[in-house]
């Protein structure tokens, strides 16, 4: 009798153990595809891409500075093209590759604006920046593509965070659709575009020149980021599109509070040298301080607001429009950092 | 290898497979290569340190045990014609070889210790050594000592295998932070062959589960608080340094029992039990008794090794005759315990760090033990003055209370950082300002307006009140029938099998929402990991 309930004891707890392990797994997949298939996030936009598919001329590739910098509405307007912002939150190169392999297959780009920021080449998507690439996946189109990127790319260790990603995303689906308070997809007018109100990213500081580079920039290339880098330029160069690349401004406090900047921007424009192609960063443009403000164009400090983006792209166009036409560009930028900092707004205080 | 990891969970269920799928008797080489294999993960220097520790621990006991066995081949040989002191004589003379060679090896695994307990401050005087201490090498080295000791002692026989010692030290659920088991205890369970039996697993899964829930849930998600009122507490209202107190010990008890859930839990999976290391210690009436439920197993090797020894010493006998023919029985009986007390609580303060904080956190608990150890007496008689029932619930709770306090305190004094640091803290808690006007006066690490923050506090405050619930029910068991060994899990084994399934898969599914973005925020590691 005794060993009957012990027997009983035992096949109880496997049981339970054996349902619960049948329930998370049916609840994942449920939640997981119901992130997918909704397309609710604003980074989500397969339905948009394959709608634009056959239609783009000009794509904007990067990660957050670019996603946020780059208007395709006004890029359209002052080019007279057909753009799209494919760049990606967090984006590794890896993921950058990836989207552009698909875009570029299946639209006619003969230009590619390659987004490239302070931690490019130091970027490493392991730990929580893995997020970056549960952004990534569910903008490739099928589920084989998916499956093979989270195979080659996500290491065993970041399968936690992807795992959870995708639960709180399909909760957050889940939600919005029994609630009707659904998240906000990709807008068809936006086109990859994200738009940040403005902050004001002003140094809150009495003394600015005690806070002049105090923090450091990470200089270190991690892994192969420069080959991925190159990688995708040769991409684009291979498919018939001139590449330029493109580093979008950041705030002037964060300029000034950190050191390292003309070292990364030798790291770049080296990849640039040695690939060929034009290397454009607008933090050492003459005319920044002109037409962005630390109070009104920045959401933090390193991303661009919805006037700032909107300024940074007019601006941006006319330089390209200029750089196209033969025009010698070179002397509306500084040459390096320790000269662009001497016309920052808090160089008065050194 | 991190334990909240997934590398680990799929570690984890190929172990499982593997030793129930291995012939019995060579389970425990299955116990032997995961354990490598697990602390391959930390680099080969902390393998290398592992086999040279099992090699000079082999050795070494070979070598007491050759001592013995000779003297007692000759003894043997010689038991009519050698005289009772002769034999006692060359027993005495055996016993001071063993002696010196215990000795010697206590030296150089305390050394080893000590060396890597001394890197980080020699590498913040500016001298670069590029040395990082091995993973859980302050657990194996008292255990090591612990084996050899008992071995001199005559209270187990050396082990012939070396393999055998090897797993004894590396044992890999032990390796990051204990329990430091005793030779008996551990190989007893680690060189047993065990089945597969469906109640050990329920059991053991159920407890695996409760851990990470312990760890991710509530330990990680409390971290960048407490870490962000620890940096700042010059700015915080008194109260909310004091509930920052009661939590910082909170998490560290989450932290460190969510540890040894997991660990305990996955040998109870294999069907092997471990030392336990709490035993409901928010329950405890004074330090003394806080101390022996929690970290149990470094409390008892202490009391082992260090606490008897001392207490039993020619030394200490000598001024106990001498000082009780001038101050009485009640003061010489006393003091074995309080020299016994004092060393004990000096070592376990540089056991944990070899730094100011820790050694007056070491020395405050033992003088405590002390001081409440010679006040006996007269708190007896206060009590009896004020007619206080120990016995009481009031009294009881109140004790109970006080000792959360007290530990809470002392704990906040080791953590916060430096020494100026965590008598600033205690100091701030009891003098910045009391004026609270909201809530958030008290808890300001919480954004009201954060809907995700404010998720985690509940969930926090949840996993605190399941956890409190856990501890009173198996405080209640224990009380009931002290023998036995019912837990809350003989309570949720026979409730409805889809009651049972829906509470494991909500646990998980907290885990995945909240524990997994903190534990990644917060790399992950055990508090306790460090020390």
């Amino acid at each position: 009798m005794r060993e009957v309930s012990c027997m009983r004891t035992s096949d109880r707890g496997i049981k339970a153990i054996l349902i619960a392990a049948l329930g998370v797994i049916v609840c994942s997949a449920v939640m997981i595809g119901i992130f997918f298939r909704s397309e609710l996030f604003y980074y989500q936009d397969i339905a948009l891409r394959d709608k634009l598919a056959g239609t783009v001329d000009t794509i904007v590739i990067g990660s957050c500075q670019d996603k946020f910098g780059f208007v395709p509405k006004v890029l359209d307007e002052e080019l007279g093209c057909v753009s799209y912002n494919l760049s990606g939150i967090h984006a590794p190169l890896y993921g950058q590759i990836a989207l552009m392999e698909e875009d570029l297959s299946r639209n006619p780009v003969d230009r590619v604006i390659l987004g490239v920021d302070y931690d490019t080449l130091a970027y490493t998507s392991r730990g929580i920046k893995a997020i970056g690439d549960t952004k990534i996946i569910p903008r490739l189109n099928t589920p084989a593509e998916r499956l093979g990127y989270f195979f080659h790319n996500i290491h065993i260790e970041d399968y936690d965070i992807i795992y959870s990603q995708y639960i709180n995303a399909g909760l957050v689906c889940t939600k919005g659709l029994l609630t009707g308070n659904r998240p906000q997809g990709v807008p068809y007018e936006a086109r990859g575009h994200y738009c940040l109100p403005a902050n004001d990213m002003s140094l809150v500081s009495d003394d600015p020149a005690a806070e002049y580079q105090t923090f450091s920039l990470e200089t270190d290339i991690i892994e192969d980021n420069d080959r991925l880098l190159s990688d995708l330029i040769r991409l684009c160069k291979d498919k018939g599109a001139d590449v330029i690349m493109v580093m979008t401004p950041a705030s002037d406090s964060y300029v000034w509070t950190y050191g390292g900047w003309d070292t990364v921007h030798g790291q770049l424009k080296q990849i640039a040298d040695e690939n060929d192609i034009m290397f454009l960063d607008f933090n050492l443009y003459k005319s920044k301080g002109e037409l962005f403000d630390d109070r009104t164009s920045y959401e933090d400090k390193w991303h661009l607001s919805d006037t700032g983006s909107e300024v940074f792209t007019r601006e941006f166009s006319d330089i390209l429009k200029m750089v196209e036409s033969g025009e010698d560009v070179t002397g509306l930028f500084h040459e390096d950092y320790e000269t662009a900092l001497k016309c920052s707004p808090y160089a008065g205080t050194k | 290898m991190a334990l909240c990891s997934v590398p680990f969970i799929i570690f984890c269920i190929v172990l499982l497979l593997l030793y129930f799928a291995a012939p019995r008797r060579f389970q425990w080489i299955i116990l032997l290569l995961a354990s490598m294999v697990f602390n391959a993960f930390c680099g080969i220097g902390a393998i290398a340190l592992l086999l040279v520790f099992a090699l000079i621990t082999y050795i070494s006991t070979q070598a007491i045990g050759r001592i013995y066995a000779e003297g007692d081949a000759y003894i043997a040989a010689n038991k009519e014609t050698l005289p009772r002191e002769e034999r006692k004589k060359y027993k005495q003379t055996l016993k001071g070889r063993a002696h010196r060679i215990l000795i010697a090896y206590v030296i150089l695994l305390a050394g080893c210790l000590a060396f890597f307990k001394l890197v980080p401050i020699f590498e913040e005087s500016g001298l670069n050594m590029s040395v990082i201490a091995p993973l859980g090498v302050s657990y194996y080295t008292l255990q090591c000592i612990g084996y050899v000791t008992d071995v001199y002692r005559k209270e187990v026989t050396p082990e012939r295998n070396y393999l055998k010692v090897l797993l004894f030290v590396s044992f890999f659920p032990q390796i990051v932070q204990g329990p430091i088991s005793g030779w008996e205890n551990l190989t007893g369970e680690i060189f047993a062959s065990h089945e597969f039996d469906g109640k050990s697993f329920s059991y053991g899964f159920y407890r695996f589960l409760w851990g990470f829930f312990k760890k991710m849930v509530i330990a990680d998600t409390m971290s960048p608080y407490i870490q962000g009122l620890f940096a700042n507490y010059h700015d915080y209202h008194a109260p909310t340094l004091m509930i920052g107190a009661f939590l910082c010990m909170l998490r560290l008890y989450a932290d460190f029992s969510g540890y040894m859930d997991i660990v305990c839990g996955l040998c109870q999976m294999m069907g092997i039990s471990l030392t336990e290391n709490f035993r409901q210690p928010f329950f405890s009436h004074s330090l003394t008794e806080f101390w022996t439920r929690w970290h149990i197993s470094l409390g008892a090797w202490f009391r082992n090794y260090v606490f008897y020894p001392v207490g039993k010493s020619g030394m200490c006998k000598a001024i106990a005759s001498k000082t009780r023919k001038k101050l009485g029985d009640p003061f010489a009986d006393r003091l074995p315990m309080t020299f016994g007390l004092f060393a004990v609580w000096i070592l376990i303060g540089l056991w944990h760090g070899i730094n100011a904080p820790f050694v007056l956190w070491g020395i405050l608990n033992g003088l405590i033990m002390i001081m409440t150890n010679w006040l006996d007496p007269v708190y007896g008689r206060l009590k009896k003055a004020l007619r206080i029932d120990p016995n009481a619930a009031y009294w009881r709770a109140f004790t109970c209370i006080r000792t959360f306090i007290l530990v809470s305190y002392l704990e906040v004094f080791s953590d916060v950082g430096t020494l100026k640091d965590g008598v600033g803290y205690i100091l701030s808690s009891l003098t910045n300002t009391w004026a609270v006007r909201s809530l958030s006066d008290i808890v300001p690490y919480v954004n009201p307006g954060s809907p995700g923050e404010m998720h985690n506090l509940l969930v926090v405050i949840a996993g605190f009140a399941g956890v409190l619930a856990v501890s009173i029910r198996n405080e209640m068991l224990k009380k009931k029938d002290p023998g036995s060994d019912r837990d809350v899990r003989d309570d949720i084994i026979n409730l409805p099998i889809l009651l049972q399934s829906v509470m494991l898969a909500g646990i998980f599914m907290l885990i995945v929402l909240i524990g997994v973005q903190s534990a990644v925020s917060n790399a992950g590691g055990f508090m306790y990991a460090n020390f």
